[in-house]
């Protein structure tokens, strides 16, 4: 592992480190924001049968080429309570040996297909509940990693891509003082399907230590698959599963549970989405009971892509429990070249 | 033992004969429109593709890892450059191809719909650097094979002369054919035309067509229903007898338009259909042959 580290730090160096020319560099700036009303029948929540109207997260993004090699990124993410780093990265996509890319600094690891995709670049409001849950919540599985990613060679079409992260492992022991480090590797597959498009499978696997006591070690695993076909006119359909598989511990109890989500998205003409999302997942600390949720979401660009109007409704269903509605409506606002979604 | 023989040698045949395919120059272009003519300046010793096809919109394609690795194999990409193809630069990128020679083809044009003040989103998709839809002028397809010859003379000098000799070929075809498609035009000098969008700007000045207005009320804007009005009364007064709309954009508008004046509604796709030698110019033939008729 070590000499893997050094040979990681002497390629950046090598990139890194040449003689400064790359000149004045002025990173594109962009700016997300989001407002947004509810209403939920949810017997936990303050607001139960209330409508809300509150302003969501902001993103900033600044993205530049440092030189011709190397690329950086920030995401700054805010909200009522501050802004915070959500990610800031340098990625090496030129000149290093053997086609390698690298990648160093804090990001959404490349764990499945939700995971590393900004919730606004994603055709619903909310990630899916089964993936937040397996995932480390609301906040994802985002730490500060150095990655490595090759394309293998391959016949035709078809891309395969293998990355390898050394993480942090922060989110594996949460709130404990001190960290252990972790591992993620991701092995992608996408092929065309002729013209009329397109199928990405993968399959992922992360561990990292529970706790800095007694060495429990968590691990993932997941598998993903997503085709879209292109239709006439500019519309397209977006088939997605993903399946994630946790061992844990929990209260020093060892703990295996999965989820599974899968959802359909119709793009008409590029302005309208719509679909659907169905999930289940075992409950963490009672993996006998299975919460699942299913969702209708549809999207409207107002003009076009840089102003989005989005509704969800969600019936979500856990396991010995009520039922219970949420409608969630969404003006998401963009400006700068990184838009709210890709046209 | 001769059946031996006979098999080696059919054996060596089959790999000479993939050596000489694979010692062809492989070009990836963005469009389908700067491909054909590559395949033009190639000839026999280029194998050619666009990621973009005829009837998707050229401003915007996925960017697919597989794309990615089409252009990891390729030693030239031909680039439409001006902004239109900036999906390009993710594929290239993508692509960690540290030897592709990236040709942006739009040096030496003659760029009109140059914006001369501040550009920002409150006027719609504009381009910065001026409208990029340049090939859908025949003048401008001689500069594009110019810059497709010194790629391709770059990859694989020993048959630059080759190159050399094709590009004079193609421009004296493209000369020959323009004149034919302007005699045929000519019943059109002058006419005013409506577009759905402003890619046929090129198309318009170089048969001197006048284009009134675009159903589109700002680039890559969607129209609403008081623009449609409004370009209902041009259409009438400056007596608009063609509306030209890429297949890529809902039909029901420029229908409507049609009921409501009478206007007749030409769909053609911006770039030609395929990436073979002649298809540039023949994508010309179908859009002369089809708006011929409107001259009279």
């Amino acid at each position: 592992m070590r000499s893997w580290l050094y040979t990681g730090a002497a390629l950046c160096a090598a990139c890194l480190f040449r003689p400064a020319v790359a000149g004045v560099t002025n990173p594109d700036l962009s700016a997300l924001g989001q407002v947004l009303g509810g209403w939920t029948n949810d017997p936990a929540s303050p607001d139960k049968e209330d409508p809300t109207l509150k302003l969501g997260e902001a993103e900033f993004v600044l993205d530049a080429a440092l030189n011709p090699y190397v690329k950086g990124w920030f995401t700054l993410s805010g909200g009522p309570d501050g802004i915070g780093i959500e990610e800031a990265y340098a990625s090496v996509f030129r000149g290093l040996p053997w086609g390698l890319a690298m990648k160093a600094g804090k990001y959404r690891l490349p764990f499945g297909k939700i995971n590393p995709t900004h919730p606004h670049a994603l055709p619903f409001i909310d990630p899916p509940r089964s993936v937040q849950s397996l995932l480390f919540g609301e906040e994802c599985f985002n730490e500060t990693a150095v990655e490595v990613s090759d394309l293998l060679p391959t016949p035709g079409d078809w891309a395969s891509t293998l990355t390898a992260d050394v993480i942090e492992g922060k989110s594996f022991h949460e709130g404990q003082a001190g960290t252990r480090l972790g591992g993620l590797g991701r092995w992608a597959n996408d092929f065309l399907l002729g013209e009329k498009g397109a199928l990405e499978t993968g399959i992922s696997g992360a561990t990292g230590v529970d706790s800095l006591g007694p060495d429990t070690r968590t691990w993932l695993a997941g598998a993903d698959v997503k085709a879209k076909f292109y239709l006439e006119g500019a519309s397209q359909l977006t088939l997605q599963a993903e399946g994630i598989f946790k061992h844990s511990h929990t209260g020093g109890q060892a703990e295996d549970r999965m989820g599974i989500y899968a959802f359909g998205d119709y793009r008409y003409h590029t302005r309208w989405n719509g679909g659907f999302l169905l999930e289940q997942w075992q409950r963490e600390g009672d993996t006998d009971r299975n919460d699942r949720a299913a969702r209708a979401f549809l999207g409207y660009a107002v003009l076009e892509e840089s102003t989005l109007l989005r509704l969800a409704y969600e019936r979500f269903l856990p396991d010995g429990g009520n039922a219970y509605d949420t409608v969630t409506l969404q003006l998401l606002f963009s400006m700068g070249p990184h838009k709210a979604h890709q046209f | 033992m001769n059946k031996i023989r006979t098999y080696r040698m059919v054996a060596l045949a089959f790999l000479a004969a993939a050596a000489a395919v694979s010692a062809k120059v492989k070009v990836a272009a963005s469009v389908p429109d700067l491909a054909s003519i590559a395949s033009y300046v190639g000839g026999g010793e280029v194998e050619v593709f666009s990621l973009a096809k005829a009837n998707s919109n050229p401003h915007f394609v996925e960017v697919l890892p597989s794309y990615m690795i089409k252009v990891s194999r390729v030693a030239v990409f031909l680039k439409v450059g001006l902004a239109l193809d900036q999906w390009a630069d993710a594929i290239i990128e993508g692509s960690r191809n540290t030897d592709l020679i990236v040709e942006d083809c739009s040096g030496g044009i003659e760029v009109l719909e140059k914006p001369t003040g501040k550009v920002d989103a409150s006027l719609g998709d504009v381009h910065p650097q001026g409208n990029p839809h340049y090939w859908l002028d025949p003048a401008n397809g001689p500069v594009i094979a110019s810059h497709v010859r010194a790629a391709l003379s770059k990859a694989d000098p020993k048959h630059a002369d080759l190159y050399a000799a094709n590009e004079k070929k193609f421009d004296e075809e493209c000369a020959k054919r323009d004149q034919d498609w302007h005699a045929r035009l000519a019943g059109l000098k002058g006419a005013a035309i409506i577009t759905y969008h402003s890619s046929w700007v090129y198309f318009a000045k170089a048969f001197d067509l006048r284009i009134a207005g675009y159903v589109e009320p700002f680039p890559g804007i969607p129209p609403t229903a008081k623009h449609l009005q409004e370009l209902i009364e041009k259409i009438k007064s400056e007596k608009a007898k063609v509306l030209i709309q890429e297949p890529y954009y809902g039909d029901s508008d420029p229908d409507f338009l049609a009921r409501q004046t009478g206007i007749k509604v030409y769909r053609f796709t911006p770039s030609c259909e395929g990436v073979g030698a002649d298809d540039y110019l023949k994508h010309f033939d179908v859009i002369v042959a089809g708006l011929a008729g409107a001259g009279g």
